[in-house]
């Protein structure tokens, strides 16, 4: 039996050779774990499923005698391990609930998240590479263009340049990406669907914005429009628009952006024709 | 706490209740709050394993053999570990000074080992916000990688202490009570490994939808 | 804080704002908790008077709806962590050491930090204001609303990161207690002669130290989230908001006990004083403390049971808190049998306690009836959980918290708390309770839904509303009664002597105010009711009432010597917090104060060798 701490300690600390026996032992679990689930060494194919129990023993085996030598607490007093086993056992319990919580929920919520989900930056990336490809085919094949987007430049600023340059190069505040900020700092995506860029479907679809701003507001130029219903949504909605939400929409969700990066975003969203 | 040797530093702290030192109880203690800590952590990656809707995906990136080698590094430094505190007891001031340096030493491989697996993964496209699985991954073995951290400056803070001549069976409660906290850490990445490398590096995709 | 350190004079120096920055004593430590939390009680008091303002007729528009989600989630918040809990450790603090026969906590300087983290965290908590930038999500921040895109602006990052840091206080805190009840019990007092109120204190810590862990990963996440690109609760990155209500939860269910164990533990100390008898059932008190302990991690899904989790899961977690009601059933058992058949002496003390019982009894009630799945369903966010949780965190916690500053508020003072103003603060205080939280009751079940700015006329809500209202009015007038009551007794108030209530206590056997070492001599620990033993075996031997404790030498006493390194930390590791908020360079700066804190901490000895 494991006797008490307080009475010659150095008398029931392992000695040098238990020490070097114990880390062998945990070498060689290590390495037998490796070597069930290494391909090569093909032994995981005949284990199927049964590889985890296997794996999960192997590891508490590991776990147990690191506490129990390394740690002393075969040796000292039982309060540490109680101490401590409360915290392990409730933290395994509280974790295998919560698994079983996720896992036993009727119906298929993953469904919902796949259907809203956005594709990340880099696959945005992919995505508009491709589209700028295509933009700019077919810009080649309409009007051959003198200032077509160098074949290096970065997509962000192919997709950004393409449809704006020819009228007005000087307005794209410089060094801000539209995009950039519609899926990232504004969130503008999370709600604002944009055809390959993001499929929010709180507000309304934005993805030709930019050929249906001129003739929403009377009186208002297309840029003027998006800029003020980005600052102060509220001031003016126009007819016809779908909102699944009215009301959501407010000055405060754009409040976080300078005025540049508004800009940046109406030059993004204009350039959605 | 019979150490045959009294010291006037910790004189005060003699009598205790149960007979326990206060710092070493506060230390088990506290190592059970981190259970809960690590627990909630590995409990996210678990709920969200196989939930990411794009890749990469663990089997992508996960390189279960080299981790396995930085596995082995800071298990060493649990054993250099215990061999300080052996050398501590035994007042070999040789030994207390190599053991702690190659504990630390050992602690710093695995971080190194953890920096270049995060970078790789960081150029293979596997970012916080690419999926599921990059944020609870990172998030998980991020907050190992600063406990590790926080240990390797304890130890090089002790080992500063030993240069000095300071370490020694009178302060050996100091180098069992940073022991054990780099003994956890140690135990944290058992769990760690098993998990989401032995197990889960060979996740692939969206899971088919499973009974468990 | 000029009186206040008048009369916790120490001699030799003792004295000034600096003695109060660096002190280690657990008792200053245990009053700046307390002034702390008193404070933050008034500013949280007067946000729920914004909402009863505007909530007192129907289509108000007094403030905006902007406003009113400001008000309710920092009065929450605020209630729940910077005033129940501080004032809770404001008692452990004070009490502790002096219940259980101890000269200090374990770790004096821990305990110091404790405070200052906890203070500093308040700050970056309601820093949100100074920028109009409020959290405004509700005191549970439910995940999706709190991401980046539905709260744009910094409110939720003020947030996240102030409840980190209030949380490494708590745990600080709660690591001390622990190690300081389990290791510094005078000698004779054996786990089951503490007193109830330590054993509160013991499991509150220990639930503390399990739970936070939980909510700091849930923090972080949500902080990873809004600023580093993450979606671990957003659903259009495949994230599931219901991890968050998980993740708060598994902590949210311990915190409410957090919040209700350290009253009950001061109600079992009170009415044995003033009904002249032991506590009745002892070990049912303890084990249903330690039984309420274990099962608060078994009930956290039943704030879940609308999210749609499954008729298992709902049925589950309908029979676990059904179950936990037994041992909190057995506890008011307990202390009605406590008074049944005593010489109850109503003191303001005991009447706040007796209103705690009865409170407690129909917040416990409703509890029940929403532990019932398809009631709760009527149930979930109407006023009628407003109801309940006011019932058990009012009628129940501020209660339980009023009896203990009216009982041991003069052991620190010195002075008796007036009676006469005592008395009408209580009856203010219960008859402004009632009429502003049971009209909720029956708005709530009408249909009255929680966290809406305002209820059209034609709903029939207006008359509830306006007498809640009115309800609140006689709150306020009874807090400051309280507030002129505890300025006039500490100016003019009757001599308090080491003794007043003839308690059982070991506190009460020492000078009140106690002297900087607390106990000149450590007693030896007679039995369950110490000094009722004590007093009982005098009285035999002819002697009379035992004198307040002989004064000794106090040079010969080694006290921890203060230090000011906690308060550097503290602010090291809340800028750490703030620089995530503004800037990265802070948060960088704010990792080096800190950890000079630490090397300097390391360095200095607990107690130094020549006094200052």
């Amino acid at each position: 039996m494991s006797s008490s701490h307080q009475e010659g300690q150095q008398g029931h600390h392992p000695t040098f050779k238990q020490y070097v026996l114990v880390a062998t032992i945990l070498f060689a679990i290590t390495i037998v774990e490796f070597l069930l689930i290494w391909p090569r060494a093909g032994v995981v194919d005949s284990l199927g499923y049964s590889k985890i129990p296997l794996l999960a023993i192997l590891s508490a085996i590991k776990f147990a005698i690191v506490i129990a030598f390394y740690m002393h607490l075969k040796f000292d007093h039982r309060l540490f391990t109680w101490v401590f086993l409360a915290g392990l056992f409730l933290a395994f319990g509280v974790g295998v609930a919560l698994l079983t919580l996720f896992l036993s929920l009727g119906g298929e919520p993953r469904a919902y998240a796949l259907e809203r989900a956005i594709p990340y930056d880099e696959h945005a990336v992919e995505l508009a590479k491709e589209k700028a490809k295509e933009r700019a085919a077919e810009a080649a094949e309409a009007t051959p263009m003198p200032t077509e987007p160098a074949p290096d430049a970065t997509p962000a600023e192919a997709m950004a340049d393409t449809p704006t340059q020819a009228s007005e190069p000087a307005s794209k505040p410089a060094g801000l990406d539209g995009q950039e900020i519609f899926l990232g700092s504004g969130g503008c995506g999370a709600c604002h669907a944009v055809d390959g860029v993001s499929q929010g479907l709180v507000g309304p679809d934005l993805s030709h914005l930019g050929t249906e701003a001129a003739s929403r507001k009377p009186g208002t130029s297309a840029e003027d429009y998006i800029f003020e219903s980005i600052r102060d949504p509220q001031a003016f909605v126009a007819t016809g628009v779908d909102r699944a939400i009215p009301g959501i929409m407010t000055a405060a969700v754009t409040a976080g952006l300078s005025d540049d990066e508004v800009n940046a975003l109406v030059d993004f969203l204009l350039a959605q024709k | 706490m019979a150490h045959g040797v009294e010291t006037a530093h910790h004189a005060e702290e003699e009598y205790t209740t149960t007979g326990l030192n206060h710092r070493k109880l506060l230390m088990w203690v506290f190592l059970g709050s981190d259970c809960m800590f690590f627990g909630a952590l590995i409990a996210t990656y678990m709920v969200y394993r196989g939930q990411s809707l794009n890749g990469p995906y663990p089997i992508d990136i996960i390189n279960v053999p080299v981790t396995t080698i930085s596995t082995f590094v800071l298990l060493c430094s649990s054993f250099s570990m215990v061999q300080a505190l052996a050398a501590t007891n035994k007042n070999d001031q040789r030994g207390i000074k190599i053991w702690l340096l190659a504990t630390a030493f050992l602690g710093a491989i695995f971080i190194g080992f953890q920096v270049v697996e995060f970078n790789t993964f960081k150029n293979e496209g596997l970012t916080l916000g690419a999926n599921l699985f990059g944020a609870s991954f990172f998030t998980l073995t991020g907050f190992h990688g600063a406990h590790v951290t926080l240990g390797i400056i304890w130890l090089l803070g002790m080992f500063v202490l030993a240069v000095k001549g300071r370490v020694g069976p009178a302060t050996a409660l100091d180098v069992e009570i940073l022991g054990l906290y780099w003994h956890f850490v140690d135990i944290v990445w058992i769990v760690i490994f098993t998990l989401l490398y032995l197990i889960g590096g060979f996740d692939a995709g969206p899971a088919p939808a499973s009974g468990g | 804080m000029a009186t206040l350190t008048g009369v916790l004079a120490r001699p030799s120096g003792y004295t000034g704002v600096w003695s109060w920055i660096t002190t280690v004593d657990h008792k200053r430590i245990g009053i700046l908790y307390g002034f702390t939390a008193f404070a933050m009680l008034l500013i949280a008091g007067v946000e729920a008077g914004v909402m009863r303002a505007q909530l007192a007729t129907a289509d108000s528009d007094l403030v905006s709806p902007g406003v009113f989600n400001q008000m309710f989630t920092m009065h929450a918040t605020a209630m729940v962590f910077n005033v129940i809990m501080p004032l809770s450790a404001s008692f452990f603090n004070l009490i502790v050491p002096l219940a259980i026969g101890a000269r200090d906590v374990a770790f004096p300087r821990l305990n110091a930090l404790s405070y200052w983290l906890f203070l500093f965290g308040t700050l970056l908590l309601h820093a949100g204001f100074l920028q109009n930038q409020a959290p405004d999500a509700g005191w549970f921040s439910y995940a999706s609303l709190t991401e980046k895109p539905y709260s744009a602006n910094a409110g939720m990052d003020f947030w996240a990161l102030g409840l980190l840091v209030l949380g490494t206080s708590s745990v600080a805190a709660a690591l001390n207690f622990t190690v300081t009840i389990i290791n510094m019990r005078a000698p004779g007092m054996s786990l089951m002669r503490m007193p109830v109120f330590i054993w509160m204190t013991l499991i509150t810590s220990i639930l503390l130290i399990l739970a936070f862990p939980v909510i700091t990963v849930g923090l972080i996440e949500l902080t990873m989230d809004r600023n580093f690109g993450t979606h671990f609760f957003m659903p259009a990155g495949g994230g599931d908001p219901l991890l968050w209500q998980h993740l708060f939860w598994v902590f949210g269910h311990p915190e409410v006990y957090i919040l209700i164990l350290p009253p009950m533990g001061v109600v079992s100390e009170v009415l044995p004083t003033f009904s002249r008898k032991p506590l009745f059932g002892y070990p049912f008190v303890v084990f249903s403390g330690i039984t309420i302990g274990i099962m608060s991690w078994a009930v956290w899904s039943h704030h879940m049971f609308t999210v749609g989790l499954g008729p298992v899961a709902n049925s589950v977690f309908t029979i676990t808190t059904m179950l936990i009601a037994v041992p909190t059933g057995v506890k008011i058992f307990n202390w009605i049998g406590t008074m049944w058949g005593g010489a109850i002496e109503f003191k303001t003390s005991m009447l706040f306690a007796v209103g705690f019982v009865f409170l407690f009894i129909i917040g416990g009630l409703s509890g029940v009836s929403h532990a019932v799945a398809p009631a709760d369903n009527q149930q979930q966010d109407t006023y009628y959980i407003v109801a309940h949780i006011h019932y058990v965190l009012f009628g129940g916690s501020i209660f339980g918290i009023f009896a203990g500053i009216y009982y041991w508020g003069p052991k620190f003072t010195g002075r008796l708390l007036g009676e006469g103003l005592g008395k009408l603060n209580f009856w203010l205080i219960f008859i402004g309770m009632n009429l502003t939280f049971f009209p909720m009751h029956f708005v709530g079940m009408n249909g009255m839904p929680r966290r809406v700015y305002t209820y059209p006329a034609e709903s029939g809500f207006q008359l509830l509303n306006s007498l809640s209202s009115l309800g609140y009015i006689v709150l306020f007038i009874g807090f400051v009664v309280f507030i002129v009551n505890y300025l006039r007794s500490s100016k003019n108030g009757a001599e308090a002597g080491h003794d007043p209530w003839d308690a059982p206590g070991i506190e009460w056997s020492i000078s009140s105010p106690p002297p900087a070492y607390n106990f000149a001599v450590i007693p030896e620990v007679l039995g369950r009711d110490h000094y009722w033993i004590v007093k009982e075996q005098a009285r035999e031997a002819g002697q009379g009432t035992p004198p307040g404790e002989a004064h000794v030498d106090e040079r010969t006493i080694h006290m921890p010597s203060p230090s000011y390194w906690p308060i550097v930390i503290a602010f090291g590791v809340t800028w750490i917090a703030g620089g995530l908020l503004t800037h990265y360079a802070l948060s960088f700066a704010g990792g080096i104060i800190a950890f000079a804190g630490v090397v300097g901490w390391g360095n200095e000895p607990a107690a130094a060798e020549s006094d200052h």
